[in-house]
């Protein structure tokens, strides 16, 4: 218990960074899910994108997520003579990884829509855009909303990948304060607690979605 | 937000990243007056972050001290574990690692390796909780039991060398403890200055050495830099001489409690 006390600042530093590591990739991932998923869907105004986001989702979701910072953290930077901070490069991989979840999740929520839907867009003379903004998106949202948080919820605990390459986020630091003090169960107790509380917040944030969708239904 | 204003507003994200990452490329000749040092919090008594967020321990000190004899500022990044470590020297984007490194013939292979610490060790500890079972006198008993051991270090390849052996890879020397206290393997090899550290807090441990042969002897322990790098290893060879002769590593050891 001592230890927890007399490491508060470095705890509240690896709050943060796990924090902004995980609402960055979160933000990333989701907007470009959306946007690839709303591309690839079955009535999409572009079908010819469609084969070019599959290949984008078999690759973000075929390489391990630490395969994928390392080659974001190493190999990229190296191969184009750039440098690339490591929490930039570690949080785009982590996003890149997760947008490709998104995008399926989003597929198929808009696929699950009922096709008269679309039919009375069709006939009702809507653009693309009005027809996803205005009449599917709210109704898919309600069904994708569950898979969208747990997602977010997966990406929170990915966040802990950032200390391979030296990020002091929450699990290395609790990592840090064990090889010193040498007492390693109130410390992960502690970092255990720390990442239920942010799940609890996610799920909170997810029943009230759902209560207003349901409101709406 | 319409269909348009989406993806215009993915466009410019895109542009923003595409933006941020030009200003960054860095064509710059490399900065001759900067040690870039590569290591990893989480090594205690060798590396960690204290309570203010700073870097300390033994190694920190030490290649602050190598720096301040190359008139260099020094600059630390933080890789993680081994593996960024190695990429990163092999990379150029450090000039060398410290990370409480032992010298063996295998890794000379690949990196050289000044030595700064330590003299050559001809025994590994296996640890092993509350009592070493009658039966083991030897590794050569070892059979059939549960070892601890840190992947791609001088120790897992000592017990490659004996068939029969469970070896269950810990990243981190504190992941092997708790292992042997929860009773989830047998037995861990860690390297000496980590034992004496675990025995001189946990009564518990009981520590069995195991001979090494003279192709497994570990030399000390060294800075790491690139092979190719001739002018910089022999600049950190005088250093760390100099160092050692003003009796600085010396009193660094006793500092860091290591020997």
């Amino acid at each position: 218990m001592n230890a927890l006390i007399t490491y508060t600042f470095l705890f509240v530093h690896g709050i943060a960074v796990t924090a902004a590591a995980w609402i960055v990739a979160s933000c990333v991932s989701m907007l470009v899910g959306t946007v690839f998923g709303m591309l690839s869907c079955r009535y999409s105004a572009w079908p010819s994108l469609g084969g070019a986001i599959g290949v984008y989702t078999f690759v973000t979701k075929g390489i391990p997520a630490y395969v994928q910072i390392l080659i974001a953290y190493f190999i990229i930077p190296s191969l184009l003579g750039i440098q690339i901070p490591g929490f930039v490069a570690a949080t785009g991989a982590l996003a890149f990884c997760s947008s490709g979840y998104v995008t399926e999740i989003v597929r198929a929520g808009i696929n699950a829509v009922p096709a008269g839907q679309w039919d009375a867009c069709a006939v009702l003379g809507y653009s693309f855009s009005a027809t996803m903004g205005r009449i599917i998106m709210p109704q898919a949202l309600a069904n994708m909303a569950p898979a969208l948080f747990g997602e977010c919820e997966q990406l929170l605990k990915s966040t802990s990948l950032l200390a391979t390459i030296g990020i002091t986020e929450l699990t290395r630091t609790g990592m840090n304060i064990i090889s010193r003090e040498l007492n390693p169960v109130p410390v992960y107790v502690a970092i255990a607690c720390i990442y239920l509380l942010f799940s609890a917040l996610l799920n909170i944030a997810l029943r009230c979605v759902e209560g207003r969708f349901n409101g709406q239904r | 937000m319409t269909m348009k204003k989406m993806i215009i507003a993915v466009i410019l994200l895109v542009g923003v990243i595409g933006g941020y990452v030009m200003v960054q490329r860095s064509r710059a000749p490399k900065d001759e007056t900067m040690l870039v040092v590569g290591t990893a919090a989480g090594y205690a008594p060798w590396v960690s972050i204290n309570e203010r967020g700073e870097y300390e321990g033994f190694d920190i000190d030490v290649i602050n001290a190598v720096a301040q004899k190359l008139n260099k500022k020094l600059v630390l990044k933080d890789l993680g574990s081994m593996t960024p470590l190695f990429l990163a020297l092999q990379q150029g984007s450090i000039d060398v690692f410290i990370w409480g490194m032992e010298i063996t013939q295998d890794r000379l292979k690949n990196v050289a390796m000044v030595r700064y610490q330590g003299d050559t060790i001809s025994a590994y500890p296996v640890l092993f909780w509350n009592a070493i079972p009658e039966t083991i006198t030897s590794i050569d008993d070892m059979k059939g039991l549960t070892v601890c051991v840190e992947p791609a270090s001088s120790q897992e390849a000592v017990l490659n060398k004996y068939d029969g052996i469970t070896k269950k890879y810990t990243e981190r020397v504190d992941d092997a403890l708790m292992n042997l206290e929860y009773g989830k393997a047998d037995a861990a090899c860690v390297e000496p200055a980590i034992a004496k550290k675990f025995m001189a807090i946990y009564p518990e441990i009981k520590m069995l050495e195991v001979p090494l042969a003279e192709e497994d002897m570990v030399y000390g322990v060294g800075i790491c830099v690139k092979k190719d790098n001739q002018v910089l290893i022999e600049e950190i060879q005088n250093a760390v001489k100099n160092l050692r002769d003003e009796g600085v590593i010396q009193a660094l050891e006793t500092k860091w409690n290591i020997s």
